[in-house]
């Protein structure tokens, strides 16, 4: 039920974004998903293009950080985190575009029978940082070509090399951002890279569910889930340690099986993690009523149920 | 006896030369040897971001030779029907924009009998919310721009990033009918080249800005300026009218698909490939 409810609402929003731009609806630039702006006629713009751009993000000169100009960067921020707090984590699994289309692929795949290759809790620990540094260099590249003179074609270096870029416009008929570039070396560079890594990713995803998720910059919103009323928790004496959870996860999160808590705190625990994309499949998966639970404020959005699985379950 | 003589002379020789002197100013008009120190033009210059959000444009005037009548920098914005003057502080004057603003400039001035006029268009992407300085013409002013003659670019209102490798379209906007037949001419990186004809409209003509290396090498907001003019005869006046533009490098000239499409298989099966001989764990499901 959840689970289809869910793929409802990516269609409706994937259709929201793409489209909507065409029936007048315009919502900011500050998205908390992948609303891509390289695709015409969209609803809206993913908030890292902002942050990469001048005057509302970091491509602008170190005087107007200190001054009142610096309110056209805190707006779109601001902007964002209007956005994103209501809904945290939900915004990937519930409304991105992106995430959808790599469910198709999923999907496809999962007709043809191809296996899903596994990531290990290593190889997955070792890439957790590339996301953190990937935003580190797309805050400080824009913060070079405006102070220290870097080239301008530096400009906007996230999207230059964003598999959505690319992927995305297909979905209106455009296919002119599968090219490279031979403007100039910083153009050949850049564009052979993002046609590269749309292949890597293409391969990724079609072999991994949610490959692109674990790269993604709007993790991001991590960093600010403790203002969120949205939370993601565990009843730690509850839980059987089947390991269900990690198993039906599409980007194999651990740390919801193995969180046992600490000794002096309550049975419940917070166990919305940087990777988690509020797809709830968790939830539905785990056998014993109330062990994880998802809440707005302190109402029960959805939590774990014997009967809710063993329904589920026995309809498959 | 001489003194008639004289008389005589003078009255045969001054409609003769007269009748010539219309001829004489056409001849003037058909060659391009006026650019530069002849006559008045443009230079963009500096296009700086303040810090309360605002974007100014300055800009250098050049005058040309022997001008008898005093500057004038008139401009309108959004296409809205009031017109804005700027003081010119010796040579440079500079336009500031507090939103995104489509300005439509025009500078003009006269040197004897012959009437310099250069107009332009940009847009500046201000955003601010300290309003901009900005002082309305008078009316007497402003009436000019009605009948001021002038070279424009068609299609400059709804798009503003001119590329090199692109065919632009000017034009000619006048309340008379010149005497000889018009041509205009192009200086580019200080070259002077003439513009072909529209063919199916003798007051269009076309030009397509060659590709240039340094704009390459430069960002893609990095611009050169190019100024279209020309030089009509009207009623013993001359008219010399100009249109400086911005020019970018050209967005799409340079794409190559076919290496996109070899980098993208590239990456795809260099990594399916890695997969696959990879894998040792079943999907659980299965």
């Amino acid at each position: 039920m959840v689970e289809r409810i869910r793929l409802f609402s990516q269609h409706v929003f994937f259709i929201v974004f793409m489209y909507g731009g065409r029936f007048g609806i315009h919502l900011g630039s500050a998205l908390p998903c992948f609303s891509c702006p390289f695709v015409q006629g969209c609803a809206g713009h993913c908030y890292l293009m902002a942050l990469q751009r001048t005057h509302v993000g970091f491509q602008t000169a170190f005087e107007v950080f200190f001054s009142s100009a610096f309110v056209h960067v805190l707006w779109p921020f601001a902007l964002f985190l209007i956005l994103f707090l209501p809904l945290s984590k939900l915004w990937c699994a519930w409304l991105c575009p992106f995430c959808l289309f790599q469910d198709w692929i999923t999907l496809i795949r999962k007709r043809l029978h191809i296996r899903e290759f596994s990531m290990s809790r290593q190889v997955r620990n070792r890439l957790k940082p590339v996301k953190y540094i990937l935003l580190a260099l797309l805050i400080l590249i824009p913060l070079a070509i405006a102070n220290l003179g870097l080239h301008p074609d530096w400009g906007l270096p996230f999207c230059q090399i964003c598999p959505a870029r690319p992927i995305l416009p297909l979905f209106t008929g455009n296919v002119s951002n599968f090219h490279i570039d031979m403007t100039n070396s910083v153009t050949i560079g850049f564009t052979a890279t993002a046609m590269i890594l749309t292949g890597v990713f293409l391969a990724g995803i079609f072999f991994k569910e949610r490959f692109f998720c674990v790269f993604c910059l709007l993790a991001l919103m991590h960093l600010f889930k403790k203002l969120s009323p949205f939370r993601f928790e565990k009843n730690v004496h509850a839980c059987t340690g089947c390991g269900n959870c990690e198993q039906m996860c599409p980007v194999d999160i651990a740390d919801v099986h193995l969180e046992k808590g600490k000794n002096h705190m309550p049975g419940a625990v917070d166990v919305l993690t940087q990777d988690c994309l509020g797809c709830m499949n968790c939830v539905e998966s785990c056998p014993v009523d109330n062990a994880l639970v998802f809440k707005w404020f302190d109402f029960k959005i959805f939590s774990s149920s014997r009967q809710y699985m063993t329904r589920k379950w026995s309809s498959k | 006896m001489l003194l008639d003589l004289w008389k005589y002379l003078i009255l045969i020789c001054v409609p003769v030369i007269g009748s010539f002197g219309p001829f004489l100013v056409e001849a003037r008009a058909a060659d391009h040897t006026f650019w530069n120190k002849d006559m008045l033009h443009l230079e963009f210059a500096q296009m700086k971001k303040h810090p309360n959000g605002q974007v100014s444009q300055t800009f250098i005037v050049h005058r040309p030779e022997n001008q008898t009548d005093k500057i004038s920098v008139l401009f309108q914005e959004n296409q809205r029907p009031e017109v804005y003057t700027v003081p010119l502080d010796q040579n440079t004057f500079s336009i500031f924009a507090d939103k995104p603003s489509s300005i439509r400039l025009f500078v003009f001035t006269r040197a004897g009998q012959t009437h310099h006029v250069v107009h332009t268009d940009m847009v500046l992407f201000g955003k601010s919310r300290s309003l901009a300085l900005r002082t309305l013409a008078k009316p007497s002013e402003a009436a000019v721009l009605k009948t001021l003659p002038h070279i424009f670019l068609v299609g400059s209102e709804s798009y503003y990033w001119h590329q090199t490798g692109i065919p632009l379209t000017f034009s000619l906007k006048t309340q008379f009918h010149p005497l000889h037949p018009v041509r205009f001419h192009v200086a580019d990186n200080h070259q002077i080249k003439p513009l072909a004809a529209d063919t199916l409209n003798p007051l269009q003509f076309v030009y397509t800005p060659s590709h240039d290396k340094q704009l390459r090498q430069a960002g893609s907001t990095a611009v050169k300026h190019n100024t279209v003019f020309t030089c009509l005869a009207h009623d013993k006046k001359l008219y010399h009218l100009a249109y400086t533009f911005q020019l970018h490098r050209s967005r799409h000239a340079f794409e190559n698909y076919t290496a996109g499409a070899i980098a993208l298989a590239g990456g795809f099966l260099v990594f399916a490939g890695w997969v696959i001989k990879k894998r040792k764990t079943p999907w659980w499901k299965e």
